[in-house]
């Protein structure tokens, strides 16, 4: 017996729940490998963000076209944070690692903010605006493109990780990393590519967060949660598991709003999170270690 | 090196002269600008030493202290504000309100390990601030009480008085923290952060320990902030429970040296500097700040302190305030 009125929040949330999971996707895939959570993964998600604006009123470019450009680059970036920043602190324990990120972190919010500004800012895309009619129900077509771009990017990643020889690496190092250093693996070498691929998804997701909702400096941090909540939810290393936090975390979003008001809204979820860190923090699907 | 420790008859009587010169300042005139600086460094210094007692000597990177401080400056804020209470009566309550909510969280904080513990307090702050937020406690027509517009807080102190607040409350920060660390608390923390295993295997209640140092935390913690919140005479939640203030505490444990005692007065100092005396490019402080971050955590891990430590004059310097009477300062 639902309600009629139930019907949309909960459409919107199974398809915002994709847009979360990408989110989510590559701060899991850091947290799987590296046992190491990376602070600044919001800010690497509002990165894609601010470059996606910058090309799209630049040169004019189709945010979803960018991607193209903008996922490489942070690939790169990536790369090279880890290789020449974060690998050094990695060496001397999970404390210091984390608070690198933090400091990365920081350093990336407060540039955007003197680059671009502290307003909000969105990608301004005719179908962005657009609605999609089902049956009596009207939902955002970007909502739709955002849960489509998820399953897409789930299914690369699944690719990457079990069908490659850099996929089968990472699996070795995030397995033993000694052993695999005992195999002759430059292990530093495969931590830089996991956070790489780490960020071409998250810029991945910035693009399609910034066409869905808008964007400040100061959201890296709301998207860290957001990111966190996927992880904590679904637990690590699993796909699937990734997916259904991000449909658990966009539901109890847009379930606490219809039934707590618009307010409490990023409430439910944030309780959400922090009750499952308490009781099951491998997650829903995750194994104990 | 961990445990060199001031154990001075010359350190104290340094502290001494020192807090006495800083007591004096007001009364010779200095310009209040000055003195601002001074509120300001002793308040972040209470903040700092309260982090690294959690950080560097529990094993607790807690990264939700700034939903304490927002917890204890919002309880001083509406007792002040419906129900009129003594000052110095309210500060304490919102005190006591903190560290009772920690206590409370530290069931389900307590539950997550490491990394775990460092999300779900970091998680802590943006649940206060959207509950905030949100939160009217009573509409008072046409007056903006509560939600985003906060609430003001008079406390009707002087900026003498709230500076001598402060002076105390980072003086206290710094005894207490050489208290704690001289004591037997201090001692069974250093082991867990060590080694959590072997300590609890060895007879110390894990727990207990991390609790207390904890709560300990918390309640200055919510004391420094009162102290700030009397300057600022306002507290509305985004401000209140901002990263802005877990930056202040982090930066200047980790700067100045994580795990000593004398790191976070070098950091706090740096901070401090960074913040207030660069008045033209306050927008870049933070900026400044994560950068030199980043350099300290890969360049020398144990911060300016552990950098110092290693050169002779400072041992020198060091031996010299550790007084003659002392065997076992040096570890």
């Amino acid at each position: 017996m639902i309600s009629e009125s139930l019907i949309p929040p909960i459409i919107n949330g199974i398809l915002l729940g994709g847009l979360y999971a990408v989110i989510g996707l590559g701060l899991s895939l850091v947290f799987g490998v590296m046992k190491m959570v990376n602070l600044a993964h919001g800010a690497f998600v509002i990165f894609g963000s601010y470059m996606g604006l910058v090309l799209l009123t630049v040169l004019g470019l189709d945010p979803i076209i960018a991607i193209v450009l903008i996922a490489p680059t942070l690939f790169v970036v990536g790369y090279i944070a880890q290789k020449f920043l974060i690998n050094r602190a990695y060496r001397l324990g999970a404390e210091p690692s984390l608070l690198i990120t933090y400091g990365i972190s920081i350093i990336l919010a407060n540039l955007f903010q003197q680059i671009f500004s502290p307003y909000f800012k969105s990608l301004v895309t005719p179908y962005a605006i657009e609605g999609l009619k089902i049956g009596p129900y009207s939902i955002p077509l970007i909502y739709v493109l955002d849960f489509i771009a998820s399953f897409i990017a789930m299914l690369v990643l699944h690719w990457l990780l079990n069908r490659t020889y850099v996929g089968l690496s990472i699996r070795c190092a995030s397995q033993d990393p000694v052993a695999a250093k005992l195999m002759g693996m430059r292990i530093d070498h495969v931590y830089a590519l996991t956070l790489g691929i780490s960020l071409f998804f998250a810029s991945i997701a910035g693009v399609f967060l910034g066409l869905t909702f808008p964007f400040n400096p100061a959201s890296s941090f709301t998207y860290l949660f957001i990111a966190f909540g996927v992880v904590v939810i679904g637990g690590l290393g699993s796909m699937a598991g990734t997916f259904i936090g991000g449909i658990v975390l966009g539901l109890s979003q847009t379930l606490g709003s219809y039934f707590l008001g618009v307010g409490l809204q990023t409430f439910a979820g944030f309780i959400v999170i922090f009750i499952m860190l308490a009781i099951r923090p491998q997650g829903i699907f995750g194994v104990k270690e | 090196m961990k445990a060199k420790q001031f154990k001075l008859n010359v350190g104290y009587s340094l502290l001494a002269v020192v807090v006495i010169i800083m007591a004096l300042l007001p009364v010779i005139g200095v310009r209040w600008y000055v003195l601002h600086v001074l509120f300001v460094f002793f308040v972040y210094l209470a903040l700092a030493n309260m982090w690294n007692l959690l950080a560097g000597y529990s094993g607790l990177v807690s990264l939700g202290q700034p939903a304490f401080m927002g917890i204890a400056g919002y309880t001083v804020a509406m007792l002040l504000w419906f129900y009129n209470i003594p000052l110095y009566l309210a500060t304490l309550a919102a005190c006591v309100v903190a560290t009772l909510f920690a206590a409370i969280l530290s069931i389900p904080l307590f539950r997550m390990r490491g990394l775990y513990f460092s999300i779900g307090t970091l998680l802590l702050n943006e649940i206060c601030r959207v509950w905030f937020n949100w939160w009217r406690p009573i509409p008072v027509p046409g007056a903006p009480v509560g939600g985003g517009a906060g609430f003001g807080i008079v406390s009707g102190l002087s900026p003498t008085s709230l500076y001598y607040l402060a002076l105390a409350v980072g003086i206290v920060s710094i005894l207490l923290m050489r208290f704690i660390l001289k004591s037997k608390l201090g001692a069974g923390l250093m082991a867990i952060r060590d080694n959590e295993k072997a300590a609890a295997t060895c007879g110390i209640n894990v727990f207990r320990c991390k609790l207390y140092s904890f709560l300990i935390a918390t309640f200055f913690t919510g004391l420094a902030s009162c102290v700030f919140y009397f300057f600022q005479g306002h507290i509305e939640p985004k401000g209140a429970f901002s990263i802005t203030w877990l930056n202040v505490m982090l930066m200047a444990v980790i700067i100045g040296g994580i795990s000593t005692e004398e790191g976070p007065i070098v950091g706090t100092a740096i901070v401090v500097l960074l913040e207030q005396i660069l008045p033209g490019y306050a927008q870049y402080s933070p900026l400044i700040l994560g950068i030199l971050l980043v350099i300290v955590i890969t360049v020398t891990p144990p911060g300016i302190i552990g950098l110092l430590r290693k050169t002779r004059t400072y041992d020198t310097l060091l031996r010299y305030l550790s007084s003659t009477r002392t065997k076992s300062g040096d570890k």
